[in-house]
């Protein structure tokens, strides 16, 4: 319950940073959808969804780096273990990767009535690409934890910005690839579908248990560490 | 009731404490069988540390002047007690003394010492 | 009953060591840690706070250890520091909101009306406040709610004497029930050496001195005189003697004063003085002194 509190508070301090998510979003995901559109291929589709994803990693240090030292004092005074701090910004995380997925659906909707095509294919590219991100952040996380806190800004941007790129880079030329090889006609495929679900599934559990692991982890931590 | 402290003075605060209200339970400025502020009422009051405090009712309650009743706080005794009477009979000694010392630094004579004692005491509205 | 057990505290950094900090500190008075700068005051109070962990030893408040229930022990906790803690893009009704949700005891009536005693806009950015402001608002957030100890790390600086003279009469209110405490650390010693009832004099990590003030204050008296006049003998009872222009001044426990003489004056001394010479004796002999 006090986790939440703590997500409450990771939100408040970084607003004025967050104020420009929505719009970045907004923004690159009907270039996406523009260029999907006149290019005529899917990548576009599976673009908005890597771009927002990235944007969402790009995000979740800000706390990180909002909160250092007066404001980790700040953090360690109110009345709650150490789990539920950093399960409150572990939240924090999910929640913008949450927002993020928000907004890709809206983006995507909008898509749709520009007439670009949206198969269960997709459906399935996008929650893999939910939970890979769920999954980078968590290792983000953990890292920044561990590591991150003692290590001076300098070391939390690059921390930052990494698991983004990758996941951005990766994302987009996988998307890429798997249009121009086959046109789409790959994704059309049942089995293809199929695979991609059970990959999705798998996924998920798996985020989930590395998410409660890398809590535990922390909390770990943290319980021993001066502020 | 009155206490003022001064950071300038000789004695500890707690003494100031202790002597300003001796000086007034003996001057019936505060009656007997008054009771007396708490000891963190009066420090919180007077801006002194509760140990302080504590010590002057200590000492005020050693040297029977006042009496501390559990739950009813400190209650000022009555003065015809024994020992608020040797206080009395001290204060006299020492003023006197300072009489006769003064007498004697400027050569006065016993005879001449005890007609002024004589005429004060009998002078009307003497203090 | 005590209400803040400190036994046996260590704390080891790569330069620095605290060292067997053992004290205690009962319901209804109020400390003050005294020391010079880098002695360790911020240190014991952090690991009281549980900001830092100790690396030996256990501190109890109100008979809880913080590893037993930490909620419940920084319920007990009103801790106020040098540095403003709160998120400076916050606003003052951000900050309402978070203690709200945090601590039920908080109470938003008795908040707001610190607020408008101070004069502090809930509705302003935190990060506007001047430096009074900001320790206003830190005394306002932990006196709305049910605490047990005060722990105040040079909360008064940056006060002007007003608000000062406020504080202190605030710190008297809040022992004047018998039920809670209050340590404190400061430089500014003399306007809270009155409401003081224990002083814990730290230095180098270690503890120097640690009973009633009145005990520290009556064993030690401030000697004023010429240096011609102080005998070898003398010499060796004066405590961190300080030279100026036209004189000394050293400290002297009170009955090793009978090498006096008229020559030299007595006086009441602060702990300030006290403080000052202690560390004058440290740099001249070389060695710490137990007082």
């Amino acid at each position: 319950m006090r986790a939440i509190h703590f997500t409450k508070i990771d939100f408040l301090s970084t607003k004025q940073q967050l104020k420009a998510f929505p719009f970045i979003a907004a923004l690159f995901g009907l270039i996406c959808v523009w260029q999907s559109k006149t290019s005529g291929n899917e990548s576009g589709v599976m673009g908005i969804m890597v771009y927002v994803i990235f944007l969402a990693i790009t995000f979740s240090g800000t706390p990180f780096g909002a909160c250092r030292s007066i404001d980790a004092r700040f953090l360690m005074i109110l009345p709650a273990d150490a789990t539920s701090r950093v399960a409150g910004r572990f939240l924090y995380g999910l929640s913008l990767l949450g927002m993020a997925a928000a907004c890709a659906a809206v983006i995507g909707a909008v898509g749709c009535a520009f007439g670009i095509g949206f198969s269960a294919a997709h459906a399935a590219i996008w929650l893999l690409g939910l939970e890979i991100g769920v999954m980078l952040v968590t290792l983000e996380y953990t890292f920044l934890y561990l590591f991150g806190e003692a290590q001076g800004p300098y070391m939390l941007n690059i921390v930052r910005v990494v698991p983004a790129m990758i996941f951005f880079f990766t994302g987009y030329n996988l998307a890429g690839e798997l249009t121009r090889e086959t046109g789409g006609a790959l994704l059309l495929s049942g089995e293809v579908v199929r695979i991609l679900y059970r990959a999705g599934a798998c996924g998920a559990v798996l985020a989930a248990a590395l998410v409660c692991g890398a809590i535990r982890l922390c909390a770990r931590v943290m319980r021993g560490r001066d502020y | 009731m009155r206490i003022i402290i001064s950071n300038q003075s000789e004695l500890p605060i707690y003494a100031q404490i202790r002597e300003q209200l001796k000086e007034q339970i003996l001057s019936g400025q505060i009656e007997e069988g008054s009771v007396l502020p708490s000891i963190r009422q009066l420090a919180k009051e007077t801006g002194v540390s509760v140990i302080t405090t504590t010590r002057a009712y200590s000492d005020l309650e050693a040297e029977g002047f006042i009496a501390t009743m559990q739950g009813k706080g400190s209650v000022v005794l009555a003065k015809d007690n024994s020992v608020v009477r040797e206080q009395y009979l001290m204060r006299i000694e020492e003023g006197l003394t300072t009489a006769i010392e003064t007498a004697r630094a400027m050569g006065l004579s016993e005879e001449e010492l005890t007609e002024i004692f004589q005429n004060l005491l009998h002078t009307p509205g003497a203090d | 009953m005590e209400l803040l057990e400190v036994h046996g505290v260590s704390k080891r950094y790569k330069d620095f060591q605290l060292e067997n900090i053992d004290f205690v500190l009962p319901k209804g008075y109020i400390m003050g840690y005294v020391g010079q700068n880098g002695a360790g005051k911020s240190t014991t109070l952090n690991l009281i706070v549980n900001l830092c962990k100790c690396t030996e030893g256990e501190i109890y408040v109100d008979g809880i250890a913080c590893g037993e229930d930490e909620i419940r022990y920084k319920e007990r906790i009103g801790y106020i520091g040098d540095e403003f803690y709160y998120p400076t893009n916050f606003t003052v009704r951000n900050i309402q909101g978070i203690l709200k949700s945090f601590y039920p005891s908080f109470d938003e009536d008795r908040f707001g009306a610190f607020l408008e005693r101070w004069k502090l806009a809930d509705k302003m950015k935190v990060k506007d406040f001047s430096r009074g402001m900001r320790v206003k608002l830190m005394f306002a957030s932990v006196l709305a709610r049910e605490t047990k100890l005060l722990v105040l790390d040079e909360a008064t600086n940056g006060l002007d004497p007003v608000a000062r003279a406020e504080v202190i009469g605030l710190m008297q209110e809040y022992i004047a029930d018998g039920e809670r405490s209050v340590i404190f650390s400061t430089h500014i010693l003399s306007d809270l050496e009155q409401i003081a009832d224990y002083i814990f004099f730290i230095d180098d990590g270690k503890k120097v001195f640690c009973d009633t003030k009145d005990q520290l204050l009556e064993r030690y008296v401030l000697v004023k005189g010429e240096r011609r006049d102080v005998t070898p003998q003398l010499a060796g009872e004066l405590i961190g003697i300080i030279d100026t222009a036209y004189g000394f001044s050293a400290l002297a426990d009170r009955e090793r004063t009978g090498l006096l003489t008229k020559e030299f004056l007595c006086d009441k001394a602060t702990i300030d003085e006290i403080v000052v010479h202690y560390a004058q004796d440290k740099a001249k002999n070389g060695r710490r002194r137990m007082l």
